[in-house]
């Protein structure tokens, strides 16, 4: 529709809008700061895991030693 | 070393290959064109026929005189062979380089008398006026337009363009905020920037989903290691019970 004339829309606060637009960019570069600082969060938790896990494996192959040796029947008496 | 007997010749059951005893071999049979003749075992060859006695030569070996015959129908004349005349050559005598090759000294030159100085007025130039146009003035004409020869621009680094298009959106920001009175935007921007408002909307919802979802976890996360806290702590009572029993003394 080329014939037409253009439709304008009156915008009162234009000045408030590009304040808060500012504000907007403000709070998204934080926010992805925030979602970085998480992610660091993240992976430390995943080693520490990591670490708890290997820990309880070792726990569990000292115990079966010692059960082994507490409840073996031994033909020494 | 008799086991290496068999290997000996035995010429009695060797056959002979001489010529007296070739009969004996197997030979295939001649060809039918040879009798026992042509093998030169029946007569012999006929006597050659006497040459003819050649003319005895002269001492010279020259080739004889012998006359050409005259072909019917060419008769070519015979070409004037022209007499050849060649310079007498000039006597050798006392010769030296010529004259134009002797290095030469050039002579002094007389002097000249001096020319009187002239004493010239340099006047100033009148000033060129312009000629007056027989027919009106007229219009310059506008000399054709030349295509514009491409230069080689350097190449805008990466960087730089967006540096400029940053410069470039933020002194139309400051533009836009300097002006006073009503501001008009096109409704098809408009419409844009309500359904771009209307996703950012829509994400933010998504994002606040995403949060709540996280805190659940977080949540079940403490739940859990609490429980295994409570496990470890069990699990070491027991292993210090364990330890007292076995090594109390």
């Amino acid at each position: 529709m080329t014939g037409e004339a253009p439709v304008f829309v009156k915008i009162d606060g234009y000045k408030d809008v590009l304040d808060v637009l500012d504000l907007i960019k403000d709070r998204l570069s934080e926010a992805k700061r925030t979602l970085a600082d998480i992610n660091e969060l993240k992976n430390d938790e995943d080693s520490e895991l990591e670490l708890w896990s290997s820990t309880l494996n070792e726990i569990e192959k000292k115990l079966e030693d010692i059960d082994r040796t507490l409840f073996e029947p031994e033909s020494t008496y | 070393m008799g086991f290496l007997k068999f290997l000996k010749r035995d010429k009695g059951k060797e056959p002979s290959l001489d010529l007296e005893n070739l009969g004996d071999l197997d030979v295939p049979p001649l060809p039918p064109d040879i009798g026992e003749a042509g093998l030169g075992g029946g007569n012999e060859l006929p006597e050659l026929p006497e040459l003819p006695e050649l003319p005895e030569l002269d001492g010279d070996d020259s080739i004889p005189n012998i006359k050409e015959k005259p072909v019917p129908g060419l008769d070519i004349p015979p070409k004037p062979t022209p007499e050849l005349k060649f310079p007498s050559p000039k006597p050798v005598g006392n010769e030296s380089f010529p004259r134009h090759l002797e290095p030469t000294v050039p002579k002094p030159l007389p002097s000249m008398p001096e020319l009187p100085r002239p004493e010239r007025i340099i006047e100033e130039p009148e000033p060129i006026q312009p000629r007056r146009p027989l027919f009106g003035m007229r219009r310059p004409v506008p000399m054709p337009s030349m295509p514009e020869t491409q230069e080689q621009k350097p190449e805008i680094h990466h960087y730089e363009r967006l540096e400029k298009a940053a410069v470039r959106e933020q002194r139309d920001v400051l533009r836009h905020k300097e002006t006073k009175g009503p501001i008009y935007i096109r409704i098809e921007r408009f419409k844009n920037i309500l359904a771009g408002a209307r996703e950012i909307s829509n994400n933010l919802k998504t994002a606040r989903q995403s949060v709540t979802k996280m805190n659940e976890i977080d949540a079940d996360r403490d739940k859990v290691l609490g429980k295994w806290h409570d496990s470890m702590m069990d699990l070491q009572k027991k292993l210090i019970f364990i330890d007292k029993t076995l090594f109390k003394r």
